[in-house]
């Protein structure tokens, strides 16, 4: 953990109204592009974005640095905040068929940072099951159970490939990263 | 469970996922505290998560920032002010409201207690002033009556020796049929310092005391025992409070 997330941490837990704010400006564009995905409705998407950071303003307290970063916390509140959003529109049953369909059948479609325009690419050479899987349980906020149930696949083996999506996802970022830097360098 | 066999479960990555059970998350917890290496893992597999999360950030419409920021402000000032709030301070500022009621119920009582004391004190004081006014007013009367009596003799009591510098004197009311002698103070010169006035009268050529002058009576007039043998009154002034026997200087003389 960073002490500059340390120190916003730090802020937060004193109520300052700055520290939302920067905490908005920090994490706003990951997490909406998470629940989007979840609730692809704006209006409502943009109202779970609000009560996400609402709800970890009010509830900073409860987050333990001990137990995983900052964001990792931000985006399970997301996720929840989407998933509920998404049950009570009852549009959970509907929305998790097309999605699915859409992944098998363009599995490319997220929208995309312009400021991360270099790792996009990086991102699209990564094993196509393995950014499936990543799109469903992080992005889309499935189950391991629901994803291995409906790829027809045992959980165990589910489990094995988040794993090694995850390292792939390490590796590329790890070792790819500075040379994405560079070419952003010496970019016109 | 040994370090590397529990990294390499996949337990992490269903952690930083939010894909664990409550007991499987409490396993991860323990580990964390125990074993720095499962948290540089977990750490770093939260890291490519949070990087892929950057890769496809969305960035919101600016109104949401706006509409979350004034939603706080809104909810920090109706935080005070909402009406469970409100009623609950009503509630606990009861038993205080019943107290301070209480005392400053006693306060007014005791306070209006003591004011009710005063208004009787002067009202009683009132009464008093009201009877000695009376009484005084009915002496008064007396004299008035006396005044009035053609029988009553104005007697003038005027400087005894011809020596004596400055001319004094002293009005005695004098009535026969009625039995009454009385001596107007305020005719009265006052005596000098240390010094007090005798009354006397004048029978067969001897002084018979007839007492001494109170000149701070609150009357301006002194009633005087009739003498119906006197044939002249006269005043003198002596050393003594209670007086003397004989006179000791006669400053004036006035015959009937």
């Amino acid at each position: 953990m960073s002490s500059k997330a340390d120190a916003l941490i730090e802020r937060l837990r004193r109520k300052e109204p700055k520290a939302l704010s920067d905490l908005y400006d920090a994490y706003s564009g990951a997490l909406y592009g998470i629940i989007v995905r979840i609730m692809p409705k704006a209006e409502v998407a943009e109202q779970v974005l609000q009560d996400t950071f609402l709800k970890a303003y009010k509830n900073i307290e409860s987050y333990d640095p001990n137990k995983g970063r900052l964001f990792t916390w931000l985006v399970n509140i997301a996720r929840n905040t989407a998933i509920d959003a998404l049950r009570s529109a009852q549009y959970r049953q509907q929305q998790k068929t097309d999605s699915l369909e859409i992944l098998v059948h363009n599995p490319g479609g997220q929208s995309v940072n312009p400021d991360h325009i270099g790792l996009r690419e990086l991102v699209a050479q990564l094993d196509e099951k393995h950014r499936l899987l990543i799109d469903l349980l992080y992005f889309q906020g499935y189950t391991q159970e629901e994803v291995a149930e409906k790829a027809n696949l045992p959980l165990g083996t589910v489990k094995t490939r988040v794993r090694q999506a995850i390292r792939e996802l390490r590796r590329a970022f790890g070792e790819r990263t500075p040379a994405v830097l560079l070419v952003f360098l010496f970019m016109p | 469970m040994d370090v590397k066999s529990f990294i390499a479960s996949g337990i992490l990555e269903a952690y930083a996922l939010g894909q664990c059970t409550l007991e499987e998350r409490m396993q991860v917890e323990r580990m964390l505290q125990t074993h720095p290496e499962v948290r540089a893992e977990l750490d770093a597999i939260e890291q490519a998560l949070e990087q892929i999360a950057q890769v496809h950030a969305v960035p919101p419409p600016s109104h949401v920032k706006e509409a979350l920021l004034q939603r706080v402000q809104a909810e920090a000032g109706t935080l005070t002010s909402s009406a469970d709030r409100r009623l609950g301070r009503w509630w606990s500022a009861l038993p205080w409201a019943a107290a301070l009621l209480l005392g400053g119920a006693l306060l007014w009582q005791v306070n209006e207690r003591s004011h009710l004391n005063e208004q009787l004190r002067l009202l009683e004081q009132q009464r008093a002033d009201c009877e000695k006014r009376n009484q005084q007013n009915a002496r008064l009367q007396e004299v008035v009556a006396l005044l009035r009596d053609p029988n009553t003799q104005a007697i003038v009591l005027s400087n005894a020796s011809k020596e004596a510098s400055g001319k004094v004197s002293a009005t005695v009311w004098h009535n026969a049929v009625r039995a009454e002698t009385v001596l107007d103070i305020n005719s009265l010169p006052a005596p000098p310092p240390g010094y007090y006035f005798q009354f006397w009268a004048i029978i067969e050529g001897k002084p018979v005391s007839m007492g001494m002058v109170q000149l701070n009576s609150e009357d301006t007039f002194q009633r005087l025992p009739f003498l119906p043998e006197a044939q002249a009154f006269a005043i003198s002034v002596e050393d003594k409070p209670q007086g003397n026997n004989t006179p000791t200087q006669v400053l004036m003389v006035g015959k009937i």
